[in-house]
């Protein structure tokens, strides 16, 4: 890895980290609780790595980011959705662990699936 | 259920008052941690799979923990349905970035996307609040 690419992985990790702070703020002083917890599904990571990805390399790289990224999306659905229904059995912690097992199944999955 | 009298939404600025320092650092750390391995991801495997990561679950568990031991677990399911509902509308942002880009370029693209994901988060949101009070009886709060 060269030092320009660790530099770029360190602006994302800062911007990335802020984005996620800032969106988590936001959900705090939104209630009920069904409305803030749309921004438990925001965009941050998303928007951080974009940014940095179209600073760096251009617009190109980022439409491949987004195509890859719609994948991560739909797993993320299926990821709240296996929460919801674990909830009802586990805490938080496990029920969160199990389902990250559902997001990459799906994600990286249906990626391979329908891009490979 | 919706509860009687529960708002679409309300804003408690007195609430990031209350939120510890120690909540903002793990999600901070969280937030930082997937976005390192997201773009490690690229840099090996390329922009497209790396981008799966971009939207991986990153405030939703820490959020739910939280939620759960300083509240309940009722509110947690609460904040997940409501992470659904946001998930989905991820989809809507990765599809309009995506979309854009070749049409008004990345900068614009990428605001027009936030702007949708908010706008079909909300819309989601609204049409469950409908259904939901439509097929069960109202409740006190």
């Amino acid at each position: 890895m060269t030092s320009h690419a660790v530099l770029v992985v360190i602006g994302k990790a800062i911007i990335g980290g802020t984005f996620v702070v800032l969106f988590a703020l936001l959900g705090q002083v939104l209630y009920p609780k069904r409305f803030s917890g749309l921004f438990s599904a925001a965009p941050s990571i998303a928007v951080a790595g974009l940014i940095i990805t179209v600073v760096d390399k251009g617009d190109h790289e980022a439409t491949l980011g987004a195509i890859g990224m719609m994948f991560g999306a739909v797993g993320f659905v299926v990821f709240a959705l296996c929460v919801r229904a674990l909830l009802v059995r586990y805490n938080a912690v496990v029920a969160s662990s199990l389902a990250c097992i559902a997001w990459a199944v799906v994600a990286i999955g249906g990626y391979l699936v329908i891009l490979r | 259920m919706t509860k009687r009298n529960e708002p679409f939404v309300g804003v408690s600025f007195g609430a990031v008052r209350a939120v510890p320092r120690g909540d903002l650092v793990i999600r901070f750390v969280f937030g930082a941690g997937i976005s390192v391995i997201a773009a490690i991801i690229s840099y090996v495997f390329g922009a497209r799979f790396g981008g799966i990561f971009l939207a991986f679950p990153a405030i939703l568990p820490a959020t739910l923990t939280l939620i759960e031991k300083e509240e309940s677990k009722r509110k947690a399911e609460d904040d997940d349905i409501g992470a659904i509902l946001g998930a989905a509308a991820l989809i809507v942002f990765g599809g309009l970035v995506w979309w854009l880009i070749p049409i008004i370029g990345a900068p614009g693209a990428i605001a027009v996307a936030v702007f949708g994901w908010l706008s079909a988060a909300v819309l989601f949101y609204a049409v469950l609040r409908v259904v939901s009070s439509r097929r069960s009886p109202q409740v006190e709060s």
